[in-house]
């Protein structure tokens, strides 16, 4: 390093230690979210120039005269050796998800401070980590597949126990992003007839790749583009039309019974009619938004209007419940560190990979990306009146659902605000409401429209970037969904198939509907459970994602942390496993009060009590109209603590296998260098 | 002199605009065409060549085929 290049990062090192001291020691005064930016950006540029640079020399010893897989196999297809900068937009857009729009937000109840710095500690140490070893992992061993390693490195057992987990992480996934769908369109005729024309877009869009002019994926998407803008300004006139708006109001139940029959049918539809336009359409808006999100925040300078810290710290906040550890590092698991992004470095990245000097920027740079997205959509939550924030993201359990009982609910946790305030705010977005929005996405199009009007047609043109904001997050959420539910389907159709071989050919007709009814069943089963939950639904769905998630990613750092062992490496194992330690740590203690918690408002068996004690003295609690309910309630929970403790068991099944195997490896390369000797 | 320059500052746009293309297909899960003809050609010269779209058929149904993980 010359001496000039060192002075360079001496200065970006007290750039990002600046920042990072003011938005820690702020008290009492706003300030500019610029500052998030500015830390967030010097701490990625020191951990990608240093700590990735270490890795990869050090631990990884990337070696671009070794071939890799892209460049052996070279089909054509699967295995082609791909530029650097066009391989980092498809692994960027395969990573970047709805996640890490949702947790930031959520995270926000705490105030800025906690959700930022597990945002850039976790991802430098342990996200980045992550998806860079496992990427080089795969290209190593010829693209093979998370699941594919895990099996031959820990054994038969970890693999099946692993194919579980990821099902079971599958079926919360969807059922948390279609509750953040729901609880976004529900009583929102705008939202609903906008996010309902993109079917008949995609539709059209397929028809037109299909027949018209085969393969313009281009054309289509400009087309699609259009259109999509069309009905996102015909759904003003739908809100204000007597019957269409009538037509387009919808209940969270009905829009959950719609959600759940479209998953249905577009994932047993032909991929091109519906699926694939509509995915196509949602990866360009998806890239678009956040890029127009970034320049939004640089050039408008909001200012954060949120605390570093608010008092919910100790675990009484209204959006979700929990204290700080270990709910906060579960709340943010994308854009920290997110364990499908393992599945995703083990997928089609690595079979293009061209050569070994790619993967840093593949792997690190691109989670790095991901975070910044993260601190974004943390920004842009923060950067509302807290008042507002509280309003969208409290259930209305506890904040009534007039803009008067809201005012004066929230005025007592601390944050003063009229009535006025509230209806001026709905008025503005183009909603009748803003109370109980909760879910995550309506705060984040209520940020992304302060900052996007602020940027481009002003106060007038709120409303329409709020619906946009939600067009966008239920484009991309939806084309999960589907997409999601295929791939389960492909899953269940595996585990069926080694009962009866005929049901999991995946050409039957008959295994892919039993299959695909399997699937839409058990997320269904869940998102259902959760829209007709009176704290919201997110306070119990979220976190079981989020230790869902992180238990997955526990599960790839373990095989990371056996690997470099085997590799010889032992004396870096530090690398992989203090984030897997980490990770154990908040997942098991998350998932031990998730389940034997005594607030009822955090332990699933303690809220079941509540319920079962009222029942056997004949009472009824709301939401519960009659005896039937109380015993579904009761029921539900105990399925939510069954399967937090699956995935407790899952990952301390993994992590033990795993702790077999890194045992023997170090075992025999010691004894191999004592013979050495 | 002039005209060379003008020629190389249009290659440059060119690929650029190539590998823009390229990158917008390869997030929708579709490889380059060109690149998969030009491997035929060389390793399989007997094989038939699939015009462009049956190759983006064939990748549209294997996109949204078994072990496509689409992260959250």
């Amino acid at each position: 390093m010359t001496l000039a290049q060192k002075g360079l990062w001496f200065g970006v090192s007290i750039a990002g230690a600046a920042a990072m001291a003011i938005l820690a020691l702020n008290r009492g005064e706003t300030i500019s979210a610029m500052w998030m930016v500015v830390a967030s950006v010097c701490i990625f540029m020191l951990a990608y120039r240093f700590y990735s640079s270490f890795i990869a020399t050090k631990i990884m010893a990337l070696d671009n005269t070794r071939i890799t897989p892209a460049v052996r196999i070279n089909d054509g297809l699967d295995y082609v050796p791909t530029n650097n900068f066009v391989l980092f937009g498809h692994h960027f857009a395969a990573i970047a998800g709805a996640g890490p729009l949702i947790g930031p937000v959520l995270a926000a109840q705490m105030g800025y401070l906690p959700g930022l710095i597990w945002i850039l500690v976790g991802a430098v140490l342990a996200g980045c980590v992550q998806d860079m070893v496992v990427l080089f992992l795969s290209t190593r061993r010829g693209g093979d597949s998370l699941g594919k390693m895990i099996r031959n490195e820990l054994g038969r057992e970890a693999g099946t126990v692993a194919l579980i987990g990821v099902l079971a992480i599958m079926i919360i996934l969807l059922a948390v992003l279609g509750l953040v769908i729901v609880k976004a369109l529900a009583e929102s005729p705008w939202g609903t007839f906008t996010v309902a024309m993109t079917i008949p877009i995609a539709v059209l869009m397929g028809v037109y790749m299909r027949f018209i002019r085969p393969g313009k994926i281009g054309e289509a998407s400009v087309i699609g583009l259009v259109l999509l803008l069309l009905a996102l300004l015909g759904g003003a006139s739908v809100a204000q039309h007597p019957t269409l708006s009538v037509l387009f109001t919808l209940t969270g139940t009905q829009l959950a019974w719609c959600l759940i029959v479209y998953g249905f049918i577009a994932s047993v539809l032909p991929v091109w009619l519906v699926l694939a336009p509509r995915d196509y359409l949602s990866t360009f808006l998806k890239v678009g938004t956040i890029l127009l999100l970034a320049i939004g925040i640089v050039f408008t300078m909001p200012e954060l209007h949120m605390p570093a810290l608010t008092r919910f710290i100790d675990g009484t906040g209204p959006v979700w419940a929990g204290s700080l550890f270990p709910f906060l590092f579960i709340t943010i698991a994308c854009g920290a560190v997110s364990g499908f992004h393992a599945l995703i470095a083990s997928g089609t990245t690595p079979k293009m990979i061209e050569k070994e000097s790619d993967i840093r920027p593949l792997g690190y740079g691109a989670m790095i990306v991901e975070s910044f997205v993260a601190v974004m959509a943390l920004a842009a939550a923060c950067i509302l009146d807290p008042a507002v924030y509280f309003a969208l993201n409290s259930p209305a359990a506890l904040i009534g659902t007039s803009v008067e009982s809201a005012a004066t609910a929230i005025s007592q946790l601390g944050f003063v605000v009229t009535p006025e305030t509230l209806s001026q705010m709905a008025a503005d977005v183009g909603e009748s409401t803003i109370l109980s929005r909760t879910g995550g996405a309506p705060t984040l199009a209520v940020g992304m429209a302060h900052i996007l009007s602020e940027f481009v047609g002003g106060k007038a043109m709120m409303a329409i970037w709020y619906h946009f904001a939600i067009l966008f997050e239920a484009l991309f959420i939806l084309t999960t969904l589907d997409a999601g539910t295929r791939v389960a389907r492909f899953m269940i159709q595996d585990l069926l198939g080694s009962v009866s071989p005929a049901l999991g050919r995946t050409t039957s007709l008959a295994g892919n509907l039993l299959a695909t009814t399997l699937c839409v069943a058990g997320w269904g089963y869940f998102l259902y459970q959760g829209v007709i939950d009176p704290l919201g639904g997110i306070n119990t769905l979220w976190p079981l994602f989020g230790i869902s998630n992180q238990m997955l990613a526990a599960i790839a750092l373990t095989l990371c942390t056996v690997l470099i062992v085997k590799m010889g490496h032992a004396r870096h194992v530090w690398v992989p496993l203090v984030p897997l330690a980490w990770l154990l740590i908040c997942t098991l203690t998350a998932a031990g009060q998730k389940l034997w918690h005594p607030d009822p408002k955090i332990g699933f068996l303690a809220h079941a009590n509540v319920f079962s004690t009222a029942l056997a003295e004949g009472r009824l609690i709301a939401p519960a109209k009659s005896i039937a309910q109380m015993e579904q309630l009761i029921f539900n929970d105990r399925i939510d603590a069954a399967l937090c403790a699956l995935f407790a068991v899952v990952v301390i099944a993994v992590a033990g296998f795993g702790l077999r195997t890194a045992l023997r490896a170090h075992g025999s390369i010691g004894q191999e260098q004592v013979a050495r000797a | 002199m002039k005209n060379l320059k003008n020629e190389a500052s249009r290659s440059v746009l060119s690929l650029l605009f190539g590998r823009m293309q390229q990158t917008a297909r390869l997030m929708c899960g579709l490889p380059d065409y060109d690149a998969y003809v030009a491997h035929l050609r060389n390793r399989h010269p007997g094989q038939p060549v699939p015009s462009y779209e049956m190759f983006f058929r064939d990748r549209q149904e294997a996109r949204y085929g078994r072990g496509m993980a689409r992260c959250c």
